[in-house]
């Protein structure tokens, strides 16, 4: 038993997923018939190489008795591998839309950035101790990383909103970071004041929270919503808040904050909907995508006539029309997915989060700091929350707002960003197993 | 009591989806579906376990809203991708049709001798590019326009078959395993392209229509229009920038338009004309029918017939001093004032009664929409004693189809029972295996077949001594009928001639009309004679 657990061996078998899913989906786009069939070794060195990269993961942890989780890798290696496939295949496929054509190279080299990304995250799990400690430092940082953003010439303006640096090359996302920097700062913060949190006191009948333990926290919070909603990017600001309201939650279990705080949002909605004239376009063409189905219409209309092209079973993987939805390689990658693997390929990858969502919290659960515990369920709402968000504006259920789907969208800053989180969900699962001992 | 709860909170969900289902629209769904969350929420919650306290139970709350999130997206995208799915696909901005549109590869049209007249061209890229190798004959197809006008006649009529939706079922399941675009069926028609070729040069300039059928099976030899329009014109290229093969098939498309002069309109099934002294057949096979006349029987003659207190004029007669006229000759020499004494005795309901037998006034079934002929505008028109002669000579109100006029003589040449005309004979998957294939149907008997052998005796003397001498055709004994329809004052008559030949085992049944062309003796006969002598040769 010992030594089955050390060498890993559930994670070496639900490795063979990804493994075997990254080769014939590499090589089925191959085969697609395009009339002329562009075969090159490239694809199958990628696959070959991706494939060697998740054995040297599991290898290095096997070898350095890592005691962590071993559902967690191989879920993310599995939603990692639909999504380079998936850029594979509008490479190769689209390759006459200048959108599409490079992002399957560059997809690749962030993978392979982002495997050791998280390999390094697992080795200096514990310094994030550090980072706990200059939790203040780091948060005001990254604040100031967003709000950078606004200063003309630094910030890039893409698709109506600025979150962009240039960097060389590259577009660096910062919220991709500051996001996780945000968790960190709340749990490490809620952790320190757990007990205060939980006790109140009274004013009158009033029972009322301990108010000025939670000033600084509150300002960081309404500080980087405001900078969220200055900058448009109203689906990073809807997830900040959720992970912000979950992470409450957990520690005072009053139901009374979720109230207080959904009303406050409630309100901001509103307000916002009424002044901003971009919201109240993505909400009027939520209600009815088909009534400027030519303009602020369009990017909804084709990802439900993909989706709906799909059907049950999907058009088969190369054969849908995916070039026909605007960024269809970031946000509306779940189109794709839905119009070529159809319905079963959608709920499939709905199931594919709901595991890694499940396996999030199974850590949480299990950490014995609680530091730990928080910072993991925060990490796993952020996932949970991330996937729903997108997926939700794609299927048409809620107002589209910009967010990637986590491992699977095109994306350097929000790739490194998931493989960080996963090492830090790997660091925590460790953790607890050796202190737990 | 709990598991009770639970078991009401679901079925309350259930209910609010499936009401949501059916409503139909998308808003209520949306509604409905969140108020589902309600009760699902209680499900889920009830479900924590009750030995978890503290922030182990807030987190599990918290995965318990996460999953009622993921339980929603699936709804929804089951909603999407299934349960709307087919209205979704149908909206006209959903590019995918048209690139479905264009790498169909739609079935072929064959003539009677497998001379392709649509095909097909497949590009490298899989783009399919419809090609009308023959244009005198590409327009009875009628024309392919993806994405564009669609449609037309043939193409429009068997779309289903064409384009591969229709057919072979096996050949479906096989393109969508193996991802192969759609092979449509071919369809092989009974239309013959040299005889189609042939009809559109004899008309040449003028306007015009010929239609020739075989009168024992109904296959339709030919459809000539004029003037036409070529088919291809109208095919979207797609090896062309969308928006600029678009624009051309939509310039063609408004030039066929600003013509003016109707091109669009398939005048052998769709152009109503005055069928003049063609439609005498229908007067005498009726009469001979019933018995009110004999093929010898007497009738005076004398240039004019005073009806009703009008004057009938018969300018045709050849000899004017003899007055006395059998029937025959009044039908041979298309004396107006023998007919309108043989219509007065037929009656107005005996008239009306034939001209129905003969298919007027009826929707004539055929591969495509085929206007009926008219008797008659205003109800109570043969009543009137003037209305019943005219009728009887083929003015009047009539108005008639080419595919009407040759079906007439079809009927004659048939021994008295009248052919369903057809133009597909087969239908073929791309493997070659026959789908669908008419064979030869007789519709009713019009008269018995004594009368039509009466008929055909009388229509071949037309021939060889009448008025339609110009169609006769050395060793090949011609039964035929001329017509000349006045217009009016200012405009030349519509020439007419219908007959069929040989006489003793009739082959080809044939209608020729030229519109403002004159005399149907001098102009339409000896078109007609071309084309039963190309078709016989």
């Amino acid at each position: 038993m010992i030594r089955a657990r050390r060498a890993r061996l559930v994670e070496l078998e639900l490795l063979l997923i990804p493994s075997l899913l990254i080769l014939g989906g590499l090589l089925l786009v191959v085969l697609v018939d395009r009339g002329n069939l562009l075969f090159s070794w490239q694809d199958i060195y990628v696959a070959a190489a991706f494939v060697g990269a998740l054995l040297f993961v599991h290898t290095y942890l096997s070898l350095t008795r890592f005691r962590g989780d071993q559902m967690l890798f191989p879920t993310a290696a599995l939603l990692t591998c639909i999504g380079l496939v998936m850029m594979q295949r509008f490479s190769i496929i689209n390759a006459d839309d200048p959108e599409l054509a490079g992002v399957a190279v560059k997809q690749t080299i962030w993978v392979f950035l982002g495997v050791a990304v998280l390999l390094a995250t697992v080795v200096f799990f514990d310094q994030i101790n550090k980072l706990r400690r200059y939790k203040y430092t780091f948060v005001v940082l990254g604040l100031l990383l967003m709000l950078g953003l606004l200063v003309p010439g630094l910030g890039q303006e893409i698709n109506g909103a600025r979150l962009w640096y240039r960097l060389g090359p590259v577009l660096f996302q910062p919220f991709e970071i500051v996001k996780v920097l945000l968790v960190v700062f709340l749990a490490a913060y809620l952790d320190e004041r757990r007990d205060l949190l939980a006790s109140e006191y009274r004013v009158g009948p009033l029972r009322l929270p301990p108010l000025p333990y939670l000033a600084p926290m509150a300002a960081i919070c309404v500080g980087s919503l405001l900078v969220l909603v200055v900058l448009k990017d109203l689906g990073s600001a809807l997830l900040f808040f959720g992970v912000f309201v979950a992470l409450l939650y957990t520690i005072t279990g009053r139901v009374l904050y979720v109230w207080v705080l959904g009303g406050f949002f409630l309100v901001g909605a509103v307000v916002a909907y009424q002044t901003f004239g971009h919201v109240q376009v993505r909400v009027n063409t939520w209600l009815d995508p088909f009534a400027d189905v030519e303009n602020t219409g369009f990017q909804i209309a084709q990802s439900l006539f993909a989706l709906g092209s799909g059907g049950l079973y999907g058009s088969g993987l190369g054969y849908g029309s995916p070039a026909a939805i605007p960024y269809v390689e970031t946000d509306m990658v779940f189109s794709a997915i839905g119009e070529e693997f159809g319905l079963v390929g959608s709920l499939a990858v709905l199931g594919v989060y709901l595991v890694l969502v499940y396996r999030g919290f199974f850590i949480s659960l299990r950490a014995r700091r609680g530091f730990y515990q928080l910072l993991g369920i925060g990490l796993t709402t952020i996932f949970g929350l991330q996937s729903l968000i997108i997926i939700a504006g794609v299927v048409k259920l809620i107002p589209l707002t910009g967010l990637t789907l986590p491992f699977i969208s095109y994306g350097g800053s929000s790739l490194l960003a998931n493989f960080v989180i996963t090492g830090l969900l790997l660091g925590i699962s460790a953790d607890t197993r050796e202190s737990g001992r | 009591m709990r598991a009770f709860l639970r078991l009401l909170a679901f079925a309350s969900a259930v209910a609010l989806l499936v009401y949501g289902v059916l409503s139909g629209t998308d808003t209520v769904w949306l509604m409905t579906l969140y108020a589902a969350t309600v009760p699902i929420g209680y499900i889920f919650f009830s479900m924590v376990p009750r030995e978890t306290i503290g922030w182990r139970r807030n987190t599990w709350k918290i995965a318990a809203v996460l999953v009622i999130g993921f339980i929603m997206l699936s709804m929804q995208v089951l909603r999407q991708q299934f349960i709307v799915a087919a209205d979704v696909i149908d909206h006209p901005n959903n590019p995918r049709k048209t690139t479905q549109e264009l790498r169909t590869q739609r079935g072929r049209v064959f003539d009677r001798n497998g001379t392709e007249i649509a095909g097909r061209k497949i590009a490298p890229n899989g783009y399919v590019t419809r090609t009308y190798p023959e244009p005198a004959s590409s327009y009875v197809v009628g024309y392919y326009s993806a994405t564009i006008y669609g449609a037309d006649r043939l193409e429009e009529r068997y779309d289903d078959y064409l384009s591969g939706e229709r057919g072979d079922p096996l050949e479906r399941t096989r393109g969508n395993v193996l991802h192969r675009p759609l092979r449509g069926n071919d369809l092989y028609l009974t239309l013959d392209a040299r005889l189609q070729q042939l009809g559109q040069e004899l008309l040449g300039e003028r306007k015009g229509s010929i239609v020739a059928m075989n009168p024992r099976t109904g296959e339709i030899l030919a459809m000539v229009n004029n003037p036409t329009y070529y088919s291809a014109d109208l095919v979207f290229d797609p090896s062309l920038p969308n928006r600029e093969a678009a624009a051309r098939v939509r310039a063609a498309y408004n030039a066929l338009i600003e013509a003016g002069d109707a091109r669009l309109v398939n005048r052998a099934i769709q152009g109503l004309y005055q069928p003049g002294s063609t439609f005498k057949t229908v007067t005498a096979a009726g009469a001979l029918d019933t018995g009110v006349a004999t093929p010898d029987k007497q009738y005076q003659d004398t240039g004019v017939l005073s009806v009703g207190g009008f004057v009938i004029r018969d300018p045709n007669r050849p000899d004017e001093n003899k007055v006395q006229w059998t029937f025959t000759e009044g039908y041979m020499y298309s004396l107006n004032a023998v007919f309108a004494q043989v219509g007065l005795n037929l009656k107005s309901a005996g008239m009306r009664e034939y001209a129905r037998r003969f298919y007027f006034e009826r929707e004539i079934p055929f591969d495509l929409q085929v206007t009926p002929s008219q008797v008659l505008r205003e109800p109570d028109f043969l009543t009137d004693q003037l209305g019943l002669a005219s009728t009887a000579i083929g003015q009047g109100q009539l108005l008639a189809t080419p595919l009407q006029v040759v079906m007439t003589s079809a009927a004659i040449a048939n021994g008295g029972v009248m052919p369903r005309p057809y133009l597909v004979a087969n239908i073929k998957t791309p493997g070659g295996r026959t789908v669908e294939s008419r064979q030869p149907e007789q519709l009713e008997a019009v008269v018995k077949p004594e009368v039509a052998a009466q008929m055909t005796e009388i229509m071949q003397k037309t021939v060889n001594d009448g008025t339609g001498r110009q169609a006769q055709i050395p060793g090949v004994p011609v039964a035929g009928k001329t017509g000349t329809a006045q217009l009016g004052e200012n405009q030349d008559p519509h020439a007419w001639f219908t007959g069929f030949a040989p006489v003793d085992d009739p082959k080809i049944a044939v209608a020729v009309l030229v519109e403002n062309g004159g005399q149907g003796s001098e102009v339409a006969a000896p078109i007609a004679r071309e084309v039963v002598e190309a078709h016989l040769r």
